[in-house]
């Protein structure tokens, strides 16, 4: 497991001093995450079909005394959800949640069955901006003639799909028969720039499914591949080589020819993913077909997609719709697989330090099959995991069953994202020495408590504002505190011919803020590379 | 910020100079028929800067599809508007907040399953390229004419 070196806190800007003025040469940060919030405790779903969770009033008393808002409801339009669900059941009619943000406060977790059953872990993350995150429910019908039930594509407004993804989540409508759970898994990819499909492999008479889901699109600073990957016929594994292969989908036409793929900086990744069995009848030892998908390489270098099943069977596929994230700002990501493990926790360990509030996770799993794959008495309960991330180093993984003989795989994904960005300057601004310039910066919600700034922004943490000049920073301001409460702020800069008496003009300057709070971060990642304008403009 | 968008909205009626052509353009639902493009408001339109008009180059038609209602809320919805060999086809729309609901008290009045007819303004640009596809930058509902209310068996979620 990779382990944190430093602690960033802010980001920088990029400027060029010219004569007279300052040439601001890169762009700005472009998303900022506002807050994730997650309830105090696991949701027992217990006999109900559908249990909503006010993050308003969470214990559901009347009284908002226990609110998580803040006094500040979801922005639905930045907001995306993520719950992991463990059961101790087989059929995925009483495990299977579809997590849907009903309105800006409430999300409903939803099932067909009123049996008892499902343990969920929620996440909900919002963002101040540069993100907008569509999303809704379709239905899949159970006729079992055509595709019309198996298939559904979505048309949507144009978006980039070099800086987009998308979530899944469902509920089953049939009762259990683990010889069928394989009309109950689905996939979802993005089939043109305006298309989102979602597919299954098998349809069944009463295998009816709402499906819900989320797109979610960067402004920029986020570069997404995404592939679609079978693990074929009798073999256990696949990999997608991000060095040279061939398998990453085109993100402006995407049903087009494959284009080569890239490595990514592990500690900057995210994965996001779903599957289906490529299997239209019934068969035996179906969790055989449950994947993990873990990303490896050498060193920091992210150069590995690796896809690992349970089974080997010459019956079916696995197929797997996958979206790699790289954040070119100072996200923090750390990754690794917990392998072959016994227990219904299979544990990471002991994480680096991140903070709650800005960190979220992913996972996947696999089964390992020690003996034949014949039966159909093992299923969800040994296989759906649901993640908690806890304090400021753990992540706990729990299914609903272990069973002899049937150990697990675990990859998952952790990722704190920055505590605030600069908006303004943006790259290519010319400052004239002596006129006021507004540096303007956003911040998480991580920074409006435990700071030392006073009313009537009391609590928040105070800034520094540094110019990198002539080979040092040098600080413009510090002690700043926003002059009203919010996610934004600003300061009037007059820049000067000198800073802290080093000549401005004709140097080569950076811009950075930080937090006071949380220290002076570090430099930024050698290797960055700015993703603007790589692909067609979207909103 | 809202005055903006809505001096863009005014130039993209403007800009659009017929349904046919805008049609043939733009992808669409296979049953979504452009029935109306406004008038042009020229005054609204000289307040743009010229640059920034030919930059955007957005245009705005006026569609309208039909289909059972996947979901609905506040402020966005789909509509299932098409089955055929390659699988059901939904649309999704964004809501906006003036929109008009016909045959229903309210959007409380419609729900999934139910059978709508939704006129939509389309905004997109045009591609560059002859083989582009344009951008859609956004499809708003303005109206929703509830057809038929669901069987008590087509609800669900």
């Amino acid at each position: 497991m990779k382990r944190r070196k430093d602690f960033f806190l802010t980001v920088g800007m990029i400027a060029a001093v010219t004569a007279g003025g300052l040439l601001f040469s890169e762009a700005a940060e472009a998303y900022q995450i506002k807050r994730i919030l997650r309830p105090a405790a696991a949701i027992v779903i217990g006999a109900n079909e559908v249990v909503t969770f006010d993050f308003e009033d969470p214990n559901a008393d009347g009284s908002t005394a226990d609110s998580l808002m803040g006094g500040q409801y979801f922005d639905i339009s930045k907001t995306f959800i993520l719950a992991t669900a463990s059961d101790t059941n087989d059929s995925p009619l009483l495990s299977r949640v579809m997590a849907i943000l009903d309105d800006d406060h409430t999300v409903s977790l939803a099932r067909f069955s009123a049996t008892a059953g499902a343990t969920v872990e929620l996440m909900a993350i919002e963002f101040v901006s540069g993100v907008t995150v569509r999303s809704g429910i379709t239905v899949f019908s159970d006729t079992t003639t055509g595709t019309s039930g198996r298939i559904k594509t979505i048309t949507i407004p144009t978006v980039d799909l070099a800086k987009s993804f998308a979530t899944i989540s469902w509920k089953s409508y049939s009762a259990f028969n683990s010889a069928r759970d394989n009309a109950y898994l689905f996939t979802a990819y993005f089939s043109a720039t305006n298309k989102l499909k979602i597919e299954r492999s098998r349809v069944l008479n009463g295998y009816r499914a709402d499906v819900y889901y989320q797109i979610i699109s960067f402004d920029e600073d986020v570069d997404v591949q995404s592939g679609t990957k079978a693990i074929a016929g009798a073999a256990t594994s696949a990999t997608v080589n991000l060095n040279a292969g061939v398998e990453c989908k085109d993100p402006t036409n995407p049903s087009g020819a494959l284009i080569a793929c890239h490595t990514v900086p592990i500690d900057r990744s995210l994965l996001f993913m779903a599957f289906r069995a490529g299997i239209s009848s019934a068969t035996t030892g179906e969790e055989g077909y449950w994947p993990d998908v873990a990303l490896t390489g050498t060193g920091n270098t992210g150069n590995t997609l690796t896809f690992t099943r349970g089974a080997a069977t010459s019956s079916y596929d696995t197929n797997v719709d996958w979206f790699l994230l790289e954040f070119k700002d100072q996200s923090y990501a750390q990754t690794g697989r917990v392998a072959n493990n016994a227990t219904t926790t299979p544990s990471p360990g002991a994480l680096g330090a991140f903070t709650l509030g800005r960190t979220l996770s992913t996972h996947s799993s696999s089964f390992i099959f020690s003996g034949a794959v014949t039966s159909n008495v093992t299923g969800n309960d040994e296989l759906q995991v649901r993640a908690l991330l806890s304090g400021t180093t753990a992540l706990t993984l729990t299914r609903g069953a272990a069973v002899t003989d049937n150990n697990i795989n675990v990859s998952w994904f952790v990722h704190e994202l920055p505590p605030l960005k600069v908006v303004q300057p943006d790259g290519g601004e010319t400052l004239t020495v002596g006129t006021p310039y507004n540096i303007q910066w956003e911040i998480a919600d991580e920074l409006k408590s435990g700071g030392a700034c006073l009313a009537p922004v009391a609590g928040y943490h105070a800034l520094t504002l540094q110019a990198y000049v002539d080979g040092g920073w040098e600080n413009i301001a510090t002690g700043v505190c926003p002059a009203a409460v919010g996610n934004t702020g600003s300061y009037s800069w007059s820049p000067s011919a000198t800073l802290n008496a080093k000549n401005v003009i004709g140097n080569t300057a950076k811009v950075r803020v930080y937090s006071q709070t949380l220290g002076v971060p570090p430099a930024r990642p050698a290797d960055r590379s700015r993703s603007r304008n790589r692909a067609p403009p979207h909103r | 910020m809202k005055r903006m968008t809505l001096l863009l909205f005014v130039f993209a009626f403007g800009m659009a100079v017929s349904a046919g052509a805008a049609e043939q353009k733009v992808p669409a639902p296979a049953n979504a028929q452009p029935v109306s493009v406004a008038s042009t408001n020229e005054k609204a339109a000289q307040t743009l800067d010229k640059e920034t008009k030919e930059k955007k180059n957005e245009k705005t038609v006026e569609r309208i599809v039909k289909g059972p209602v996947s979901f609905i809320r506040k402020n966005s919805m789909a509509v299932e508007f098409n089955i055929d060999k390659d699988g059901a086809e939904d649309i999704y729309l964004t809501l906006d907040k003036s929109v008009k609901v016909r045959n229903a008290k309210d959007l409380s009045g419609i729900v999934q399953g139910d059978s709508v007819k939704v006129k939509y303004l389309e905004t997109y640009l045009e591609p560059k390229k002859k083989d582009e596809e344009p951008i859609v930058l956004s499809m708003v509902v303005t109206e929703i004419m509830l057809l038929k209310k669901a069987r008590p068996e087509e609800l669900s979620s």
